[in-house]
């Protein structure tokens, strides 16, 4: 298992080498703020609207947890879809690129720590992208009361379906043979999955329950929406093992060849 | 095609631990869809050796070297590193190994040192022993100087040796090194040649190369293949002896003279002479070596020609090579 760790380090600190990584936290937290302010000033405008109408039914409604966390957590998920093709596209095409794989295998790790070392890199440089958005939620206190529970459970939501979203990049990235085709491919298949949740709607019997079971966004609307569900985490936990699983086939099998 | 027998103990390897057999490749076969690149390819590496592994391109040195260090399968036969099979014990297989790909495996956007370090934790090299483990490798492979440079910014000469450094990092009992000295200048190929030289007194080396002067210069021992399989397997001397046929003799003499030839011809010993490459030398064809060289030179200073140079023409490892590649 050392060698899990010595992995993880050198893929956390290439992150920190390569250009990319710094435009991917600029993109991140830049349009997460964009989303925030666009939110919250509607937010504004309705509140003061409401108090001008001398409404207290309708200002019972207006609140920062329904008009601004709520559809922010949304705006960010499908922010993901772009921003997670590109934190794993190079996690296995480089060392294949490289040649680095051929010390990386003939050295005393599994292809399983290796994979996995690979998983924790991406997935803490998403924490951190993540982590650095945290601002946006909290300014809210400020103007009103956010609930402090529906910020967590949101960002915990957030978390694991973008962790979700990394043990398949890293499945593509051991695939596929370049960067780009990596990256085409994860957010291809991602944009597929959200899309089968909208299609389910139609659908009823076996088939629509499958299909809402394998659609992404229905699992993350509970965290978004305040609550923890167990079956969501459960939905989260077999989404990831599952890649990494067959990431590190994936890799297994490409020696026979 | 004819091997040389590769178990008659050469004048260096007396001792019992000097002759194990470290490496023993047997029957290698491995197929590429339906292409073999490899076809029954079997030799031994003793202990303390250093092996060429000589052939044209296409020959399967690359794939026959990584069926070795366990980075693909074979199709069909074995491989042992000291008696461990690279299949079923392939983690401990690993740790005997160092491996020098053809492309040298480096992270661009580290540092020497960061490059030496990853490798040196990978390899599993306890902490205390890893940064005295590092220097002495960038030592060896004269790296002291760039030790914090980041390896983008270095020589393709340079980064070979980085690549030759994380290979014996953790000093291992095996080194793989698969054309160490491709894309270098003549001076920095003179250098790693002389490196591994040096490295085949402490390790098992198995180098592949397809430069034949290489193979003369750092092995103990030669096999050759041919498209995937051995075409030959000995010493340098034994193949040329193998191949031998007639020894050559070549003199260099002050004025070309129309005496040299007839007069050359009628010596015991001498089977032909012929003219050239220049105006005054002569390529002599003997059947008795010695005793016809000195047949030669008496001939010569009697008559006054005035002999500038006389060498011995062994048939090279390039004749060697192209004859049993040849066919
Ligand atoms: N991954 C692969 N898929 C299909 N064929 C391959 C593959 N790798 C090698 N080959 C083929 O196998 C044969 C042997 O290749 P190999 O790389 O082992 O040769 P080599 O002796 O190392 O040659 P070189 O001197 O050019 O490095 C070649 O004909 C090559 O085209
Ligand atoms: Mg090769």
């Amino acid at each position: 298992m050392g060698g899990v760790l010595t992995i993880f380090q050198k893929e956390w600190r290439q992150y920190f080498l390569s250009p990319v990584a710094y435009v991917i936290l600029v993109v991140f937290i830049a349009l997460s703020g964009f989303f925030f302010f666009d939110m919250f000033s509607y937010f504004v405008q309705t509140q003061a609207m409401s108090q001008a109408q001398m409404n207290p039914a309708m200002a019972d409604q207006i609140n920062v947890n329904d008009m601004v966390l709520t559809p922010l957590f949304h705006n960010l998920s499908v922010l993901l879809l772009l921003i997670v093709p590109v934190v794993t596209m190079r996690l296995y095409t480089e060392e294949r690129r490289n040649g680095t794989d051929e010390m990386l295998l003939t050295s005393p790790v599994s292809e399983w720590a290796i994979i996995l070392g690979k998983y924790l890199g991406a997935l803490a440089f998403y924490a951190l992208s993540l982590a650095l958005t945290i601002q946006f939620p909290l300014l809210l206190a400020k103007y009103g009361h956010p609930d402090i529970g529906k910020v967590l459970t949101g960002y915990l939501g957030l978390f694991l379906m973008g962790s979700a979203f990394l043990a398949f990049g890293l499945f593509t990235s051991a695939a596929a043979g370049s960067q780009i085709q990596a990256a085409l491919w994860s957010f291809a298949v991602l944009l597929g999955l959200w899309i089968v949740g909208w299609l389910a709607e139609g659908v009823t019997g076996t088939a629509g329950d499958v299909m809402r079971y394998i659609a992404m966004l229905p699992h993350f609307d509970s965290f978004a929406g305040g609550e923890i569900v167990l079956q969501d985490l459960v939905y989260f936990a077999t989404f990831i093992a599952f890649f990494l699983f067959v990431a590190t086939r994936v890799v297994e099998s490409a020696r026979w060849r | 095609m004819s091997h040389v027998e590769a178990d008659t103990p050469s004048p260096t390897t007396t001792t019992e631990t000097n002759a194990r057999t470290m490496v023993e490749v047997r029957e290698l076969v491995k197929s590429y869809g339906d292409f073999d690149a490899v076809r029954g390819v079997s030799f031994k590496v003793r202990r303390g050796e250093v092996l060429g592994f000589l052939g044209p391109n296409g020959a399967g040195k690359t794939t026959t070297m990584r069926i070795i260090t366990g980075f693909m399968p074979a199709t069909g036969g074995t491989v042992l590193v000291d008696g461990l099979d690279v299949l079923n014990d392939n983690m401990k297989v690993r740790e005997k190994i160092g491996y020098l790909p053809e492309n040298p495996p480096i992270y661009l956007e580290f540092t020497v040192r960061e490059n030496l370090d990853f490798v040196a934790k990978l390899k599993k090299i306890p902490r205390s022993e890893r940064a005295g483990r590092i220097e002495y490798a960038m030592e060896r492979c004269g790296l002291t100087h760039v030790a914090d440079r980041i390896c983008e910014h270095l020589s393709k000469g340079y980064r070979q040796r980085v690549g030759l450094a994380c290979a014996i990092v953790h000093e291992p009992e095996v080194l793989v090194l698969d054309e160490p000295t491709i894309g270098l200048d003549p001076v920095q190929i003179q250098e790693i040649r002389a490196l591994i030289k040096d490295l085949g007194k402490q390790h098992t080396v198995i180098l592949s190369t397809h430069i034949l002067p290489e193979v003369v210069m750092t092995c103990d021992r030669v096999v050759i293949i041919h498209r995937g399989t051995v075409a030959a397997d000995g010493t340098v001397d034994e193949l040329s002896r193998q191949v031998g046929g007639k020894q050559r003799i070549s003199v260099r003499l002050e004025e070309p003279n129309d005496q040299v030839i007839p007069r050359l011809k009628k010596l015991d010993g001498v089977e032909d002479v012929v003219p050239g490459p220049y105006p005054g030398r002569y390529q002599i064809t003997v059947s008795e070596g010695a005793a016809a060289a000195n047949e030669i030179s008496l001939e010569i200073l009697n008559a006054g020609w005035g002999l500038l140079e006389m060498t011995d023409d062994a048939p090279s490892l390039e004749e060697v090579f192209v004859q049993l590649t040849s066919m």
